[in-house]
């Protein structure tokens, strides 16, 4: 089976042909068949680094597939059978430097299977829920199931303060940050009823009254027919939505689904959501379904070289320098970038796979060009989906004036990027709005 | 291009501007005004040309020169200057370039000075974005306060001497009939004909300085009798600025530039609407006699109404540089407002008071008058209307 998606056409082909088939499977009986996958399995590497959120075990333990890796905290299971070598601080894909345990795995690794998902299952699975719902989330957390990047923040702790206020919406986002990589979408339609199930389990948990999975409006018939009929099995609803950047950050998919304001440095809960993705949905969804551990991500990779998506499942701690030669990308020649291109999130080629940013993008070095003064053209202001000033808050910025960022609405900023990208003197606006918000020396723009 | 550029995002927003830097940002202007300065060169000929390369010329000599002066000289940016001077030359009038006559001053210093007064001020504003008054409107106030009555167009070439006839081989005086349209009448054998510009007319008119031959001359007697048809400023035909003789040629260099999204509708739109609105309403002297009969709103008097009003209108607007400063000054990033509802502000307030200056002041400059004052509200209006964050 050829899992190499050369464009995004070829793996919207792919994933409902993939759809396709298990929609077959979905209406008979459950069978121990392995289901097809329309992600490339990538194998464990020698070495991963898998991030450990307390006091690591002794060097030299043996650990299996799922196991703790820490003796102090719950969650964080091994991905692989292995040996612990020792600890080191890696950057995460996307995201900061954390603690990590360095795991030799055991060769032979077998790639878990799981069975393919019937619509009885969905509805035995969640009426099976626990009625305890701290019990739910420790199951969650025990699991390893997290997610901390820009469609899926902070999943954990939207667990945790879901147990304490009031929530009435859960919201999943099955939209991609680019089309050209359709990493969600793939996974919203392949995995319909396991995406459904994870939705329809954190509205069981939450107390939810609706569950909304936001799906893109150009998505074919096949796999909007297989998502209707695994939410109507787990009772949440589809939304449709243009599947255009930056739709899926949180604050304006709850605008958009939910007509209410979030600000993009409140947790969803603050708004009485929880707000998840895909990726996300379908670890709960087979936590709960399969009792299997978070051990796998999925991962997109877009080539601009090759003008090639590359849509894999790595097993968590497995580093960049072993995914891409897989993908086909050539990691030193490339500039590689987190979460969106427009982001600016330069990523090192030795960073790991784990709960962050699951989609990479690939391309040639880009030449900075030299930035001429603000043309006070207004672009940036047009563009902005958060309908905020970029210019003022580079105005700001260089003054180091809080109250100017204040009032240029720096809070509403949600870090797209598209100010920078459309900005004709080239001036580094997104560059300077996180500088603002770590409180930084101003960037020296003109010589 | 690099693999980069080429991974171009669908965006929610409406963004078709990746890979537009400074100079293509001012090449669509240059784009856009091509064909005002064609209509332009086919009205007036090789003097017309001469006068927008000595603009242009005296321009670019003045930024090789000021580039290297202070830290200020870096903020002058080639193509920028490079499109306020075609800006600045399509305001002047083609007879300028004209060798002078024996004893007579010539007149073709004055663009070179044009041009370098140009490329000061925008030293002194500080170069690319910086500066809340058109630099270009500034100088051709200069030139106006210093060589008024030199700055008066009075000829345009024959139809049939279109581009290649002299704008100054015309009779000495008006020779045309009134009563026919620049394309359809016959022209004597001079390459261009000698008009007095209805702009002119018009500001005696509405200023109440008109003298009339008979000590009586009505508003709708000044339109029957004494304005040319229409169609001589819509299409071509009427002596003015090189670049703003054409109104029909700046509306369409001005839909280019909102087709490739460089500037905001809402100025040129909403400037044309609240300038007709309120020459519609302003007091205008409905007779002129001994002294001359003020009326607000005037096509509400039943021998004006509004047919004849709403041609006075017609003429106003269309005889007046105001949709060119509409279009292409008035859209200038530096002088307008960033926020939306800054620049809906903006944009009425200047087509009321470009109304009034047109009808109070001169029909010719007018226009360039009311964007010098609005534009002096632009730093209060950004201030005024902060934005409002979507999330």
């Amino acid at each position: 089976m050829c899992h190499i998606l050369p464009d995004s056409n070829e793996a919207r082909r792919l994933g409902m042909v993939m759809l396709e088939m298990s929609n077959t499977r979905s209406d008979t009986v459950e069978t121990a068949t392995a289901r097809p996958t329309p992600l490339r399995r990538l194998p464990a590497p020698r070495r991963l680094w898998a991030p450990c959120g307390g006091q690591p075990k002794a060097v030299g333990t043996g650990v299996r597939r799922g196991e703790p890796l820490a003796i102090d905290v719950v969650g964080f299971p091994a991905p692989v059978d292995g040996t612990i070598v020792g600890t080191e601080h890696r950057t995460v894909l996307g995201g900061p430097q954390t603690v990590t345990v360095a795991l030799d795995a055991q060769p032979h690794e077998s790639a878990e299977v799981s069975a393919p998902t019937s619509a009885e299952s969905v509805r035995q699975t969640l009426a099976r829920l626990p009625a305890d719902r701290a019990a739910g989330v420790e199951r969650l957390q025990a699991a390893g199931v997290s997610a901390d990047r820009w469609t899926s923040p902070d999943l954990l702790g939207q667990l945790r303060q879901m147990l304490q206020r009031p929530i009435d919406a859960v919201v999943c986002s099955a939209l991609d940050l680019d089309p050209v990589l359709p990493l969600q979408r793939t996974l919203a339609t392949a995995y319909a009823m396991d995406v459904a199930a994870g939705v329809g389990a954190l509205v069981r948990l939450s107390g939810a009254s609706q569950g909304l999975i936001a799906v893109a409006e150009d998505t074919p018939a096949a796999g909007v027919a297989a998502l209707r009929s695994a939410s109507a099995a787990a009772s949440v609803r589809l939304f449709p939505l243009p599947d255009e950047y930056p739709r899926a950050h949180p604050s304006l998919l709850v605008r958009q689904t939910l007509r209410r304001r979030l600000p993009p440095d409140q947790s969803p809960t603050e708004a009485g959501v929880v707000l998840l993705d895909a990726a996300a949905a379908l670890a709960i969804g087979r936590c709960f379904l399969f009792d299997e551990p978070m051990i796998s991500v999925p991962l997109g990779v877009y080539d601009g070289r090759h003008g090639r998506a590359h849509l894999l499942q790595v097993p968590v701690g497995t580093s960049l320098a072993d995914v891409l030669p897989a993908a086909d990308v050539a990691g030193g020649a490339s500039e590689l970038r987190a979460g969106h291109f427009l982001r600016e999130l330069p990523v090192p080629a030795d960073a790991i796979v784990a709960a962050s940013e699951v989609t990479i993008f690939a391309a040639e070095p880009e030449h900075s060009p030299e930035p001429a003064a603000c043309l006070r053209c207004g672009f940036c202001v047009d563009a902005c989906p958060a309908r905020i000033h970029p210019a003022g808050l580079l105005e700001a910025c260089q003054q180091q004036d809080p109250e100017l960022a204040d009032h240029f609405g720096i809070r509403s900023c949600i870090d797209c990027g598209i100010c920078s990208y459309v900005c004709p003197s080239r001036l580094p606006l997104l560059s300077s709005i996180r500088l603002l918000r770590r409180n930084e020396d101003p960037p020296t723009l003109l010589a | 291009m690099t693999q980069a550029a080429s991974m171009r995002p669908v965006l929610a927003a409406p963004v078709s501007r990746r890979g537009v830097g400074v100079s293509g940002f001012y090449l669509a202007h240059f784009l856009a005004a091509l064909l005002p300065l064609t209509a332009g060169l086919l009205l007036y000929g090789w003097r017309g040309a001469a006068v927008v390369a000595a603009v242009a010329g005296s321009a670019a000599a003045a930024v090789a020169a000021w580039w290297h002066i202070g830290p200020r000289g870096r903020t002058l940016h080639w193509s920028q200057c490079m499109w306020l001077a075609l800006l600045l030359g399509l305001m002047l009038p083609a007879h300028l370039a004209a060798r002078p006559a024996a004893g007579a001053v010539p007149a073709w210093p004055l663009l070179a000075a044009a041009g370098l007064l140009l490329v000061i001020l925008l030293w002194l504003f500080g170069g690319l974005g910086a500066g809340r008054v058109h630099p270009v409107v500034i100088t051709y106030l200069v030139l106006v306060i210093c060589f008024g009555s030199l700055l008066v167009p009075r000829r345009v070439l024959n139809i049939d001497h279109m581009l290649s006839g002299d704008v100054l081989k015309s009779a000495a005086t008006d020779t045309r009939t009134i009563s026919e349209s620049w394309i359809g009448r016959r022209h004597t054998a001079a390459d261009a004909e000698y008009q007095e510009p209805a702009a002119e007319r018009l500001t005696r008119y509405t200023s109440g300085r008109e003298v009339p031959p008979r000590r009586w001359l009505p508003l709708y007697g000044l339109l029957r009798d004494n304005m040319p048809p229409l169609e001589d400023f819509v299409v071509a035909g009427q002596p003015g600025p090189i670049g703003a003789s054409s109104v029909i040629a700046v509306i369409i260099g001005g839909l280019f530039l909102l087709y490739r999204g460089v500037i905001d509708y809402r100025i040129p739109l909403l400037t044309c609407l609240a300038a007709y609105a309120a020459l519609l309403v302003l007091p205008v002297p409905v007779v002129i006699t001994d002294a001359p009969q003020w009326r607000w709103a005037a096509f509400r008097l039943p021998d004006i109404n509004w047919s004849v009003d709403v041609t006075f209108v017609n003429y106003e607007i269309t005889a007046s540089p105001l949709i060119f400063t509409a279009f292409f000054l008035a859209t200038a990033p530096a002088i307008r407002p960033m926020t939306r509802r800054g620049r809906t502000i903006y944009a009425l307030a200047l087509g009321a008071v470009a109304a009034v200056m047109q009808l109070y002041v001169s029909v010719s400059y007018g226009p360039y008058l009311g964007l010098l004052i609005v534009s002096l509200l632009t730093p209060m209006l950004d201030r005024l209307f902060r934005v409002k964050p979507a999330v």
